[in-house]
């Protein structure tokens, strides 16, 4: 240490002793500083352009203001304003704070019910996740620090992170779904799939049905159980993934409200085994006819499929008994 | 002491209007302190901690426009980083006895949130060395503007007034400057928490080991 520097008060000494006695504050580690930090650079980043972008929009509605009034005066009869585009898909789901890119208004938080209209972003942080249905009914859930652009309602742009969609089963027909991404657009032929994208590396998991990933050279195909991945580099490799990995768990947790009152239980059950990743069987016809006729009552909002299995069939004369974790199976309650 | 609040006005206004170098200002000022700050109240858990701080931060910079100056900075990220531990604590449950240190105490905590502007004292019961070891770090941390960094560059690590200009990116004469101040709101908030002088304190803990 360099001497001179100090101060010739002897409190300074006193203060430097206690300091030493004290010894150095604990540092957070380097790995955790720097995922925070890019975590929290990209929330500010988010929170920064939002204001910018409002602040343009203030600033060119004065300048439009002026504009429209001086065009009304000459087309009296004609409208000025472009028609508005309609919507085309609905927030069924958030859990955290949402922004939706070009902001519109920054001070009221973005709520499940918000209608989506071609040409928004949706950006979710590190604490956030979030689920939207699209006009031709497909379910697609945003994983955190995702950016989707919403092109058209069978269209979209995965920017960075992760979705996972959910087409339907395959005996309800299937919508059409193009997600373009940096290896290519991704298409499906029913089913339920995840796309993870992140620096030019694309990752697509198939847990039903099957896709399809258009490319330069032809198209790529990949079922039930398969993973590709795609380097930026071009390369292309296949792996296995399972219906239950746990690289699914997410799209879970942001899992769109599902109304269980009036439903029979069979469609609850059909329910939580496809988000569950799971195979339902019954234990004999004669209980699956009985879980048809079985009408539910109430609500299992905020519950996962899990939590919602477990509480639901405790009201009912069914159990699970299942040995296999693949499966969901259905059996009479044993009298005990 | 009006200087600290205008710096804290430029540094959020500077975020806000989207400069790099007030975010960077920022986080490397505030991140390690919040991190002192939680990971003692989630009882040492540096996973808990990380999700803790990760949250409170992103919330920080998600309302930071609804920072209304009635409180420090540190003191309102502080607020949100309590309301985190509390959510944490209630979902994991793993605590069953909530971790309560000194300085939460309503008393104490008036105390450490006058440090920036000292007022009123508080009485100090002298605990442990360890405890009081650990107090003096929560008092560097609670000090404005970087202070308690300075503090322990130069008398800690021994760095010298040029080389803490170099990390502060000021000349030689702002970091000497930045120093004095430094001494003495350290000086200040050691007799507004502990109501005792920096040579009571070093007695107390060279007659506590």
């Amino acid at each position: 240490m360099s001497r001179n520097d100090n101060e010739s008060e002897p409190a300074g000494d006193e203060i430097e002793a206690l300091l030493r006695q004290t010894g150095a504050r604990l540092g957070p580690p380097a790995a955790v500083t720097e995922e925070i930090r890019r975590a929290v650079h990209a929330q500010w980043q988010s929170v920064a352009a939002g204001r910018k972008s409002r602040r343009r929009t203030i600033v060119f509605g004065l300048a439009a203001s002026v504009a429209v009034a001086m065009l009304a005066l000459a087309l009296t009869f004609e409208s000025v304003s472009p028609p508005a585009p309609g919507p085309v898909a609905i927030l069924e789901r958030i859990e955290g704070a949402l922004d939706i890119l070009p902001a519109s208004d920054g001070a009221t938080p973005v709520q499940a019910g918000r209608a989506i209209v071609a040409g928004e972003t949706v950006v979710t942080d590190a604490i956030t996740r979030a689920a939207l249905r699209l006009a031709g009914r497909i379910s697609v859930r945003l994983d955190s620090n995702t950016t989707l652009d919403v092109l058209a309602q069978d269209r979209l742009e995965l920017r960075a992170g992760t979705v996972y969609v959910d087409a339907g089963p395959p005996e309800r027909g299937y919508s059409p779904l193009e997600i373009v991404t940096a290896a290519g657009p991704v298409r499906h032929v029913g089913t339920q799939y995840q796309v993870h994208s992140q620096d030019g590396h694309v990752t697509i998991s198939v847990r039903e049905g099957r896709i399809e990933l258009a490319r330069a050279r032809g198209p790529e195909m990949a079922r039930a159980g398969e993973r590709l991945a795609a380097s930026p580099n071009g390369e292309l490799a296949r792996a296995t993934v399972s219906a239950d990995d746990p690289s699914w768990a997410w799209a879970i947790q942001i899992v769109p409200p599902f109304e269980i009152q009036d439903q029979p239980l069979t469609v609850f059950l059909e329910w939580t085994a496809r988000e569950t990743g799971r195979t339902l069987v019954y234990a004999s016809p004669s209980v699956e006819a009985a879980a048809r006729d079985l009408r539910l009552q109430g609500s299992i909002a905020n519950l996962t499929p899990e939590a919602a299995l477990a509480a639901v069939l405790l009201t009912t004369q069914f159990e699970r008994t299942e040995s296999n974790h693949n499966l969901i199976r259905i059996a009479e309650r044993t009298q005990r | 002491m009006t200087e600290q609040p205008n710096a804290e006005r430029k540094l959020v206004s500077g975020m806000l209007d989207g400069e790099e170098r007030a975010f960077s200002e920022f986080f490397d000022d505030y991140f390690p302190r919040i991190y002192r700050f939680a990971l003692p109240r989630l009882g040492g858990d540096p996973d808990a901690c990380k999700e803790v701080v990760q949250t409170t931060l992103i919330k920080a910079m998600r309302n930071l426009a609804s920072w209304r100056r009635e409180a420090a900075l540190f003191t309102w990220v502080c607020q949100i980083c309590r309301r985190e531990i509390v959510d944490h604590l209630r979902t994991v449950k793993r605590h069953a006895g909530h971790v309560v240190l000194v300085e939460d105490s309503a008393e104490m905590r008036e105390v450490f949130e006058s440090i920036a502007a000292p007022a009123a004292q508080g009485p100090m019961q002298l605990h442990s060395a360890a405890e009081m070891r650990r107090l003096i770090q929560s008092v560097l941390d609670r000090l404005p503007a970087r202070y308690g960094d300075v503090l322990e560059w130069k008398y800690v690590e021994g760095d010298s007034v040029e080389q803490i200009g170099e990390r502060l990116g000021i000349g030689h004469t702002a970091a000497q400057s930045m120093l004095a101040r430094a001494r003495t709101a350290f000086r200040d908030a050691l007799e507004t928490v502990f109501d005792a002088t920096a040579h009571d304190l070093l007695s107390g803990l060279r007659g506590g080991e």
